[in-house]
C-alpha cells in the first residue's frame, strides 16, 4: 500500500501527460505526428517482426563491451592514482582536461580511426564512461579513512593483501557511484553514436524511420525505449548498492 | 627488569605555511616494564593521541626515539596493535573477517578456532556474521580489541578506546579489558582523558602538560584489581592525578571557604545563580531550611523553553517544598501517562503511570506545565519562603579563591560567598568558565516547536497523556503536549545537521515533517498556531565535575539530555534537592564538605548519565525499546526508570540490565 501512494501521483501525472498529448494531436489535425496509439501499434508491428529486440540488443551489446573495457581500464588505474601521488599529479591534469569534452566532439575522429562499423560506437562509449570511473575510483581511495589503512599496516598485511581487502572494498562504494555515472552517460551516447552510418540499435531506429517516410511513430517509440531501458540499466546500478559488503557507505549506522 | 617500550627525548613539530611550527610534544620520555599497564592522561588537546601515534611508529618524531626490546620503531608493526578511538574495523567484512583479519598465514582452522576463542572472550560469539553496521559502538570496540589480542601481540596501545560509548558501557568495557589483560597480559599504553579511568586501571599513570605536552608527573597505582574508585587509595591517586593536572581538588577541611577566615565577611552563605527550576526549588529548600541565601535572577520572563512536561519523581521534590498545593490547583494539566507511536501511528504504546510508593509518592500523576508560568510560580514560591532574590542580575564571572567565593554581576556591586550553586541553565556559567562542559557528539539534537489550538489530542482516555510520536527517519520524533484545555505544544526533535538544512526554514521543515507520519498529520490538520515556531539547539552535555571547592552545579547547569523523556526539569529539581542536602551537610560540618560534594557530584552525575544512556537505548532501536516496554520482566524496571528513578546505583545497574536485554532482543532479531 505504501509503496502505491508513492507511485500513484506519477502515474497519474504519466497519465496526464499522454492524454494533453493526444487532445493536442487530435485538436491540431496533424497528419505526421502520432497519437500515443499510433506509437503503440507501431512498436508492436515493429516487436512482431522481430526487428525490435534485434535493435534494442545491438545498443546493449555497445553499451556492454564500450561499458566492460572502461570499466577494466578505468578501476586499476583509477585505484593506482589513489594510492601513488606521483600518478595522480601526472595524470589528473589530462584527465581533467579530457573529461569535460563531450563524447560527441569525438565522432568525427572516432570516425576516422575506426570507421563507420561497431568499433565507433564502442570507442565513444569508452571514452564517456571511462573519466567518470577514473575519477569516482581515485575520489574513493583518497577518502579511506586513514585510521582503516593505519589498521592494515599494523597488522603487516602484504602490499596484494593490503589492495584487496582495504583499499578496493574501501573504495568500492565510490566505484559503484562512477559505474552508476558511466552506465547512464554510456547509454546517453550509444544512442547519439548509432544515429551515424550504422544499421542498427535504437539511435539507427530513430534516425531510419524518419529518413524512410516519416515514420514519427516508430521515433517515438524509440525515445520511449531509450528512457525505460535507461531506468532499467540506473535500477539495476542501483541493487548494487545494497550490497552488503558496500552498504556500509550508503546506510546509516544503528 | 628491563623495558619494553623507551621514549627518549621525543618531539614532535607540526610545520606551517608561512608561520612558526607548531610544537606538539616536547622532549616527552618515559619506560614500560613489560607487562605493565600505563594509561596517559592530560588536557584535551595537549598531544596524547600524537604521542601515541609517534610510539605506534605511525609518526615520525622531529626529534627523539621510541625502541621497543632495544630496536628503533621504524614503523607499525604487528607484535604491537593499535586500537583506534573511533573503531578501526573494517565496516566492509563480518565480525569474524575482520576478528581474522591479521590472521592471514594462520591455516584456516587455526584461524577459524582463534576467531571462535577471542569473539567469546570479548563477548560476542553469535555475532560472526553481523557486520560492524549493526552493532552498537561498544560491541564495534569489543570486535577491534578481539582483532588485536587475535594477532597475539605483546603490546596493545589504545587511544581513548572508550570515549566514543556511553557511561555505562564504559565501565562494563573497563572491567572487560582487566579481565582480559588478566588472561592475556600484555603490555598496554592506553591514552585516555578519563582520570577514574586512569586510576582504576592503570599500574602507572602519566600526566601530561598542556601543549606542547612533556610528562608533567607520574602516579604510580600498587594497588590489587579490580579498584574500588571510592577506597581511600584510590582517591589519594585521583588527587594526585588532578594535582598533577594542576587542578586543585577539594580535599577536607579546605572545602569550603570558612565563615570567618575572609579578610570580609562574605555577605551570604550561599549564592544561588539562576531564577529557572533548578534554581527556585534549590533556593526553597534553603529557605525552609533557613540557610542565609541569595538568588541572583536574570529576569527574562516569559522564558520559552522545551521541558513543558515533568516526570513522576519529581512529586516528591515539589511536596518536600510545600510547591504540590499550589500544581494540583487545576493550573496544570495533569499527566497520567506516555503513549508512543511508531510506525506512521500503526503501532501504539501506552504508559500509564503508576504511584512510587517507595518514594512516598501516592499519586499516579505528574503534570504539564506551561514553562513561563510555571518558572514564575516556582521563583515567587522560593521568595515566599524566605528566598532574598535579586533580580535582574546578570552574573559576569565567579572567582573561586582560596578563602572566598566572589560573584562578580554586571553593573551591581561583587557579592562575597562560601558557597555557590550555579543554576544558570544552558549558560553553564562554571561548565563555560571552567571548561568542564564536554558536548555529547551523539546527541546533537534540535527541536523545532510552538503552540497550537485544534489539535486533535487522540482517544479521550489518553488525550492528556504526553504522545511521542516516532518517525521512520533515525533520531526523529515529535511531542504533543497539551498545556491547557485548548492549547497543545507540538515540537519535532531531529539531528541537527540532517533536518535542517541552509536552504530550509523552521516552518517548511515543521510541515514536512508533520506530513511524514500520517497519525500526526491528522491530528495537525486543523491546528492553527499561536505564535512562530521556535527552533532550539539541543545540543546535550554534560559537566565533567558538577562540584568542587566552593561550588556546585545543578539542573541545567551542570547537564543537559535530549527532551524526549521529559528529564530536564526531573534533573533540575532531583539536583536541586541533592545540592540543597549537600550544601547543609557543609556548612553544619565544614571538615567534611569534600565529601559531602564529592558524593553530590556522583549522584547527580550517576542521575544525568542514566537519562542519557536510557535515551540512547532509546534512539538506537526504538521498536526495540518499546518492546521492552512490552515485555512483562523488563517493563517493571524500565517505567521505574522513566519515571525518574535513576539516581541509585541500584537503577544503574537495572539500566545496564536493560540494555543487555534490549540486545538479546536485538540479537534474536538478527537471527
Amino acid at each position: 500500500m505504501g509503496r502505491w501512494k508513492q507511485v500513484l501521483p506519477s502515474l497519474i501525472a504519466l497519465a496526464a501527460l499522454v492524454a494533453l498529448w493526444w487532445a493536442l494531436v487530435a485538436l491540431t489535425g496533424s497528419a505526421i505526428f502520432p497519437t500515443p496509439w499510433q506509437v503503440l501499434t507501431g512498436a508492436a508491428e515493429l516487436a512482431a517482426s522481430g526487428m525490435l529486440a534485434q535493435h534494442i540488443f545491438a545498443s546493449l551489446l555497445r553499451v556492454a563491451i564500450g561499458f566492460s573495457l572502461a570499466l577494466l581500464f578505468a578501476v586499476p588505474l583509477g585505484l593506482w592514482m589513489g594510492r601513488v601521488s606521483a600518478a595522480y599529479t601526472t595524470l589528473n591534469p589530462i584527465f581533467q582536461i579530457l573529461r569535460p569534452i563531450s563524447p560527441i566532439a569525438w565522432i568525427p575522429i572516432a570516425i576516422l580511426w575506426f570507421g563507420v562499423g561497431n568499433a565507433s560506437p564502442i570507442y565513444l562509449i569508452f571514452i564517456s564512461s571511462v573519466f567518470p570511473m577514473i575519477v569516482q575510483t581515485t575520489a574513493g581511495v583518497h577518502t579511506i579513512e586513514e585510521r582503516y589503512l593505519r589498521a592494515a599496516e599494523n597488522f603487516g598485511v602484504s602490499r596484494w593483501a593490503l589492495l584487496r581487502q582495504v583499499v578496493f572494498p574501501a573504495a568500492l562504494p565510490q566505484i559503484l557511484v562512477g559505474m552508476r555515472i558511466g552506465l547512464g552517460v554510456a547509454w546517453l551516447v550509444v544512442v547519439a553514436a548509432e544515429m551515424i552510418a550504422l544499421h542498427s540499435g535504437l539511435g539507427y531506429l530513430i534516425i531510419d524511420s524518419r529518413n524512410a517516410g516519416n515514420r514519427y511513430d516508430l521515433v517515438i517509440a524509440g525515445m520511449i525505449l531509450i528512457g525505460l531501458i535507461g531506468l532499467l540499466l540506473d535500477g539495476a546500478m542501483r541493487r548494487l548498492e545494497r550490497m552488503e559488503s558496500v552498504r556500509w557507505r550508503f546506510v546509516e549506522h544503528g | 627488569m628491563t623495558s619494553a617500550i623507551e621514549v627518549d627525548g621525543v618531539s614532535v613539530e607540526f610545520a606551517r605555511s608561512g608561520a612558526e611550527p607548531i610544537r606538539v610534544l616536547d622532549r616527552v620520555g618515559f619506560t614500560v616494564a613489560p607487562g605493565e599497564w600505563v594509561c596517559i592522561v592530560g588536557p584535551s588537546g595537549c598531544g596524547k593521541s600524537t604521542l601515541l601515534s609517534v610510539i605506534g611508529g605511525f609518526l615520525r618524531p622531529s626529534s627523539g626515539e621510541v625502541r621497543v626490546q632495544g630496536e628503533p620503531v621504524r614503523g607499525p608493526d604487528p607484535r604491537r596493535i593499535f586500537v583506534f578511538q573511533e573503531s578501526g574495523i573494517f565496516p566492509w567484512l563480518s565480525v569474524a573477517e575482520n576478528v581474522g583479519f591479521g590472521l592471514s598465514r594462520a591455516s584456516r582452522d587455526e584461524r577459524a578456532r582463534l576467531v571462535t576463542h577471542y569473539l567469546e572472550l570479548v563477548g560476542l560469539t553469535g555475532f560472526e556474521r553481523a557486520y560492524p553496521r549493526q552493532l552498537s559502538g561498544g560491541m564495534r570496540q569489543r570486535v577491534e580489541i578481539a582483532r588485536a589480542l587475535a594477532a597475539s601481540p605483546d603490546v596493545l596501545y589504545l587511544d581513548e578506546p572508550f570515549a566514543a560509548l556511553d557511561y555505562l558501557t564504559r565501565l562494563k568495557m573497563r572491567s572487560d579489558l582487566l579481565r582480559i589483560w588478566r588472561a592475556e597480559r600484555k603490555t598496554i599504553l592506553l591514552v585516555t582523558h578519563d582520570i577514574d579511568e586512569a586510576v582504576q586501571l592503570a599500574d602507572r599513570v602519566l600526566v601530561l602538560s598542556p601543549r606542547p605536552a612533556r610528562v608533567r608527573e607520574t602516579v604510580a597505582i600498587e594497588l590489587a584489581r579490580p579498584r574500588d574508585l571510592s577506597q581511600p587509595e584510590c582517591l589519594a591517586a585521583r588527587h594526585a592525578v588532578f594535582a598533577g593536572m594542576g587542578i586543585a581538588e577539594a580535599t577536607g577541611a579546605e572545602a569550603i571557604p570558612a565563615r570567618g577566615s575572609a579578610a570580609l565577611a562574605p555577605d551570604s552563605d550561599v549564592v544561588v545563580v539562576g531564577g529557572g527550576p533548578a534554581g527556585s526549588i534549590l533556593a526553597s529548600y534553603l529557605g525552609g531550611a533557613g540557610v542565609d541565601h541569595v538568588l541572583l535572577d536574570r529576569a527574562v520572563h516569559p522564558r520559552r523553553h522545551v521541558g513543558e512536561s515533568l516526570v513522576c519523581s519529581t512529586t516528591r521534590v515539589f511536596d518536600e517544598i510545600g510547591f504540590l498545593d499550589r500544581l494540583e490547583r487545576g493550573e496544570f494539566v495533569r499527566k497520567q501517562g506516555a503513549v508512543f507511536t511508531l510506525d506512521q501511528g500503526r503501532r501504539e504504546l501506552a504508559l500509564p503511570f503508576r504511584a512510587m510508593p517507595d518514594l512516598g509518592i501516592a499519586q499516579d500523576h505528574t503534570y504539564h506545565v506551561d514553562r513561563g508560568r510555571f518558572d514564575e510560580l516556582l521563583l515567587a514560591h522560593a521568595a515566599a519562603r524566605g528566598s532574598r532574590i535579586q533580580q535582574a542580575s546578570e552574573v559576569s564571572e565567579i572567582e573561586l579563591g582560596a578563602d572566598s567565593v566572589r560573584v562578580a554581576i554586571t553593573g551591581r556591586p561583587t557579592l562575597r560567598t562560601r558557597i555557590v550553586a550555579d543554576a544558570s541553565g544552558r549558560a553553564t556559567l562554571l561548565g563555560r568558565q571552567l571548561r568542564t562542559r564536554r558536548n555529547d557528539p551523539r546527541l546533537n539534537q534540535i527541536a523545532v516547536h510552538g503552540w497550537f489550538r485544534g489539535v486533535d489530542r487522540g482517544p479521550a482516555e489518553t488525550a492528556d497523556w504526553i504522545h511521542i510520536h516516532v518517525f521512520s527517519t533515525p533520531r526523529a520524533w515529535a511531542w504533543q503536549i497539551p498545556i491547557n484545555a485548548e492549547v497543545t505544544s507540538v515540537g519535532i526533535v531531529c539531528e541537527g545537521q540532517s533536518g535542517l538544512g541552509a536552504d530550509d526554514n523552521a516552518e517548511r521543515f515543521f510541515a514536512r515533517s508533520i506530513v511524514s507520519h500520517s497519525l500526526l498529520a491528522a491530528r495537525m490538520a486543523k491546528a492553527e498556531g499561536l505564535h512562530g515556531l521556535s527552533v532550539e539547539g539541543s545540543q546535550s552535555y554534560f559537566s565533567e565535575r558538577l562540584a568542587g571547592r566552593g561550588w556546585l552545579a545543578l539542573g541545567d547547569a551542570a547537564q543537559f539530555v535530549d527532551p524526549v523523556f521529559s528529564s530536564g526539569v526531573s534533573v533540575a529539581a532531583e539536583s536541586a534537592r541533592f545540592a540543597a542536602h549537600a550544601i547543609r551537610a557543609a556548612l553544619s560540618d565544614p571538615t567534611h564538605a569534600a565529601e559531602h560534594f564529592a558524593e553530590y557530584d556522583e549522584t547527580v552525575r550517576r542521575g544525568g548519565t542514566v537519562w542519557r544512556d536510557l535515551i540512547l537505548l532509546f534512539y538506537r532501536k526504538p521498536p526495540v525499546f518499546l518492546g521492552l516496554l512490552e515485555h512483562p520482566s523488563a517493563r517493571p524496571a524500565l517505567q521505574s526508570l522513566l519515571q525518574g528513578r535513576v539516581f541509585r546505583a541500584a537503577d544503574a545497574e537495572a539500566l545496564a540490565e536493560l540494555e543487555l536485554h534490549a540486545l538479546e532482543l536485538e540479537r534474536a532479531s538478527l537471527g
